[in-house]
């Protein structure tokens, strides 16, 4: 639909339709991140092993969409702005956002985490949901270059590019819950064999734990 | 039959992005001068310095092509990926499978 229905911008021409997959990727990226910080906190507060394997399967998706956000980006800008990057408020907010669960990502991959790194990735997980509202307001707050073609109370979009627009936001939106479904039945698998590794130790099943 | 379909799907995923270039009726017409013109008066007849801060004309299909292509590749890697953690599991599964009827062999044999 974005090529074949979605009309050519009167100004930007055809890399406005960078847009369709950028601003949807972008809502998948707060998906993500979204669901790794409530699981985070049911994690914190009941200890549940399927909440933490959710939170690090959601974080990783946010990861790869905040990944495509940054390049589609710039790919934009360089039509728009002349330049791929300018420390605009949202892409300064974006970039620290993705830099926070980078961390998060990076300390849960030393492999198996101990009870103090879990901890200390939550922490980090919690740190960047403030990050995520700077992101979205950061355009109302503060003047920067960044467009503010969807804004609340209704945007500046034309009435034939609302359609391709919306689809490409479902299409992404369930595209990253079905990421998100397979990375977290993958994450519950390895614990699940974590834990019968660790009975069979406990039960002297196999020799001596190397 | 099913992989034939697979192959047409893939290539018009991959072409989709040409679709973007066709002309529509009404961008030719905008793009028509108005009036009649002839080579010679297309053709510049000076060269005139900018003023203020030069600027290029930057080609919109590459850069819309180059994000499609980045979107795609940066999916794919992703997909190998949990293809690879998969695999590995089922490494990791066998393993223990194997360590353990190992275990249960020597203890077999032990008693006997």
């Amino acid at each position: 639909m974005v090529f074949f229905v979605a009309p050519v911008e009167v100004q930007m021409g055809i890399v406005q339709k960078i847009f369709y997959f950028h601003v949807p990727s972008a809502f998948a990226m707060y998906l993500g991140w979204g669901v790794t910080a409530a699981a985070t906190l049911i994690y914190l507060a009941r200890r549940p092993k399927w909440a933490d394997a959710l939170a690090v399967a959601a974080a990783e998706v946010g990861m790869l969409f905040c990944m495509l956000v940054l390049i589609t980006g710039p790919l934009w800008a360089r039509k728009a702005w002349g330049v791929y990057w300018t420390w605009d408020p949202r892409l300064t907010s974006t970039l620290a956002a993705g830099m926070v669960y980078l961390s998060y990502l990076s300390l849960r991959s030393f492999g198996e985490a101990g009870e103090a790194e879990k901890l200390f990735a939550s922490a980090l997980a919690l740190f960047g949901l403030p990050i995520l509202f700077i992101v979205h307001y950061s355009v109302e707050k503060w003047r920067g270059a960044h467009p503010t073609v969807i804004r609340e109370g209704g945007g500046g979009l034309a009435t034939e590019m609302v359609t391709p627009f919306l689809i490409s936001i479902a299409a992404l939106l369930v595209f990253a819950l079905v990421l998100i479904y397979t990375r977290y039945r993958l994450e519950r698998r390895r614990q699940e064999l974590d834990e019968l590794y660790a009975r069979a130790y406990e039960l002297e099943l196999l020799g001596e734990e190397s | 039959m099913k992989p034939f379909a697979s192959i047409l799907f893939a290539m018009a995923l991959i072409m989709a992005p040409l679709m973007a270039f066709a002309e529509t009726p009404s961008q030719q017409s905008a793009e028509e001068p108005a009036d009649e013109r002839t080579a010679l008066e297309d053709r510049s007849a000076s060269f005139q310095a900018v003023s203020g801060p030069v600027t290029e004309d930057v080609p919109g299909g590459t850069l819309l092509i180059a994000a499609y292509i980045a979107i795609w590749a940066a999916t794919m890697f992703y997909l190998l990926r949990l293809a690879r953690i998969e695999r590995r599991l089922e490494g990791d599964l066998d393993a223990l499978r194997e360590s353990l009827s190992q275990d249960a062999r020597i203890a077999e044999e032990g008693d006997v």
